[in-house]
């Protein structure tokens, strides 16, 4: 008896391996998003960015329409640092794409193509990563170079965002973490800076 | 009862086959000769070629596989691999039902590879180098930050596991923080890098040149024209699980009985020495690795983890337990067996009982000890930190007991340079990488010899 038991188990446990073939299909619009497990994913980096990005220009057009000009500004976005505990990997990319279009979008800003940017790094023999205009330095040296190319005033503000988490153990196996999203919008010739904050939450269970 | 006695012949039969197949261990140890011998590429075509034939092993063949990767310059597809392999041991705390009954059945290497503990934290330890040398110091301060809160969760279950128990728990070590700490050195928060260095010094990592001091000082460094350069060098072959003979200790025989006393129906277990699995360390006359430029010399590398002793500290600390299940397991075959004998006793079938009798003695001798491990670590994991001026240099990499090599890098005031050089073995000239924005384009990113 305890032997067909045995035998049923492993004949079971073979035929369901044998099902778990990987399918897909394609979800309807208003589906709710999938929750990843380990990880800030989709679920909660779309609410940031889509909640951030309208704060960061609501308080951009402010500054702009006090200065009086009437031209349209141009922007770099910079891309986004992670200081979180998670690697954001190809997501970086993602998040990039969303927050230049969100912003390209409003129409406040002219915005000047990542690649533009990038072969103007290059050939100033630094990496080629818009990313790293977030170090100071990089950019005074990036702006100066671009006002030497195009003209006087040619970038007039880098937007970036900075990414991060922190985590609390709830108990019993489970933690919840919280994310944040820093927008920082700095004028190159006032050096004035905006900053914005959203963040999102998510529980975890081992 | 026997109609059940040729599907329970059947059954250990398979049982005794599957024990014989090669395991994870054997099938990967090719790519292991090729990585003893200095050829990655080898290696890695190997790896890939088994990585769809190990099953649920897989992710011992993604560290495997990150390690070749790393020697090849491969740093982004490296980290990805131990980033996956690091997901999936975390994931194996929990085998599945058809784990257990093929440990039960056959030996340990049924059941997913969990790893050791110091390979869990290598693994984001493994990542975060490799990202960093992928010009991604963001990712690797996150894997950075991975490896200690991986170290704080194992340290908090060891200390649950050891209530009351003299046994030392988990010993962090200082990796994750130092990486941390050069990261954040390298955007510039000073104070933060020298916290860091703090840490690291406070799992045991003190070395001579005093990153932190360097760390509080870099401002001035930054001030005289020259840059921070760190130089990671994994030096030589780790150890390797191989079987050992091990007695059973009269503790781990009291457990076993009062476990299996609870079983009803179970076999007793016996005293006899069982097979484990206990790490071999590989010689090699590969020394630390001196770093000069222009002729003269600039420092000297020190051990930031000893990758020989966390390996053995691990395999003491796992061996009552690998005993343990040694023990039950035999105790399990032996009912088995005994069950099947009998119900064959009863129809007087005197050659299945010998048949039983010589399929057990099959079953438990094709047992092997689980010596599934990351073999392409290495011995040790060291580390010096050079400065050198803004610019383009020359850097000797000189191992001792090893083949010299000399790599192009250009140094930047405001950030930190990072060089990775792999030495598996001595015979060949190490493999040497600066990061990206550290590589002179013109000279091209590969070692001069």
């Amino acid at each position: 008896m305890r032997i067909s038991f045995l035998a049923a188990s492993l004949l079971s446990g073979g035929l369901l391996a044998a099902c778990q073939a990987r399918t897909g299909r394609v979800m309807d619009p208003d589906e709710p998003v999938g929750v990843d497990v380990r990880r800030a994913s989709v679920d909660v980096l779309d609410g940031m960015m889509k909640e951030g990005v309208p704060l960061i220009l609501a308080s951009a057009k402010e500054r702009i329409a006090g200065s009086g000009s009437t031209e349209r500004p141009r922007l770099i976005f910079a891309g986004v640092q992670n200081n979180s505990d998670e690697r954001l990997g190809e997501k970086k990319d993602y998040i990039y794409d969303t927050v230049d279009t969100l912003v390209g979008q409003d129409g406040t800003f002219d915005m000047v193509s990542r690649t533009f940017v990038e072969n103007v790094m290059d050939q100033m023999k630094e990496a080629p990563k818009a990313e790293l205009l977030i170090d100071p330095e990089i950019r005074r040296k990036v702006v100066q170079r671009f006002e030497q190319i195009e003209g006087r005033d040619y970038i007039r503000y880098i937007l970036w965002g900075k990414f991060n988490n922190a985590a609390s153990d709830t108990g019993s196996g489970t933690s919840e973490k919280k994310y944040v999203l820093v927008l920082e919008l700095v004028d190159v010739k006032t050096g004035l800076q905006t900053k914005k904050m959203v963040d999102g939450r998510k529980a975890y269970t081992e | 009862m026997p109609r059940a006695v040729p599907s329970l012949a059947t059954a250990l039969l398979l049982a005794a086959l599957s024990a014989a197949c090669a395991t994870t261990a054997e099938r990967v140890a090719p790519a292991r000769t090729a990585w003893e011998r200095g050829d990655p590429g080898a290696a890695l075509a190997f790896l890939d070629e088994v990585r769809p034939k190990v099953g649920k092993d897989w992710p011992l063949v993604d560290l495997e596989r990150c390690s070749a990767l790393q020697a090849l310059g491969e740093f982004v597809p490296a980290a990805d691999a131990a980033e996956r392999a690091a997901q999936a041991m975390d994931d194996a705390v929990s085998p599945d039902l058809s784990s257990w009954v093929g440990a039960a059945l056959t030996d340990d290497n049924a059941l997913p590879w969990e790893g050791a503990d110091h390979e869990k934290v290598l693994a984001r330890v493994m990542a975060s180098v490799s990202l960093l040398l992928a010009g991604e110091p963001d990712e690797a301060r996150a894997l950075a930050l991975q490896v200690n809160g991986v170290q704080e969760r194992l340290r908090g279950r060891k200390v649950l596991e050891r209530e009351g128990d003299a046994r030392p728990g988990y010993h962090p070590f200082a990796a994750g923080e130092y990486l941390r700490a050069v990261v954040d050195e390298g955007r510039g928060f000073f104070d933060e890098a020298a916290l860091g260095y703090r840490e690291a010094r406070g799992f045991g990592f003190a070395p001579a040149a005093g990153e932190e001091e360097r760390a509080r000082r870099s401002r001035l460094v930054r001030g005289e024209g020259k840059g921070p350069v760190v130089v990671l060098y994994l030096r030589g072959l780790g150890p390797v699980l191989e079987e050992r003979v091990e007695p059973v200790t009269s503790v781990v025989f009291m457990v076993a009985s009062s476990i299996l006393n609870d079983r009803k129906g179970s076999g007793l277990p016996s005293q006899a020495p069982v097979e484990v699995a206990w790490p071999r360390p590989r010689r090699s006359p590969l020394g630390p690795l001196s770093v000069a430029a222009a002729g003269k010399s600039l420092g000297r590398t020190e051990t930031l983890l000893d990758v020989d002793e966390v390996a053995f500290r691990q395999a003491a600390d796992e061996l009552p337990r690998a005993v343990l299940r040694a023990v039950c397991r035999r105790a399990f075959k032996e009912f088995a067996k005994n069950t099947a004998k009998r119900a064959a006793t009863d129809r007087r079938d005197s050659f299945l009982g010998f048949a039983f009798d010589l399929g057990g003695l099959i079953w438990t001798g094709v047992e092997r000890a689980d010596t599934r491990c990351w073999s392409f670590l290495p011995k040790r994991i060291e580390v010096a930190r050079v400065e050198l001026p803004e610019g383009d240099s020359i850097l000797d990499l000189v191992p001792e007991g090893g083949v010299p090599v000399s790599l192009p890098v250009r140094v930047g005031r405001n950030r930190i340079t990072v060089v990775l050089v792999v030495a598996p073995t001595p015979w060949a000239p190490p493999f040497a990488f600066a990061d990206p924005r550290s590589t002179p384009r013109e000279a091209g990113a590969l070692p001069l010899e």
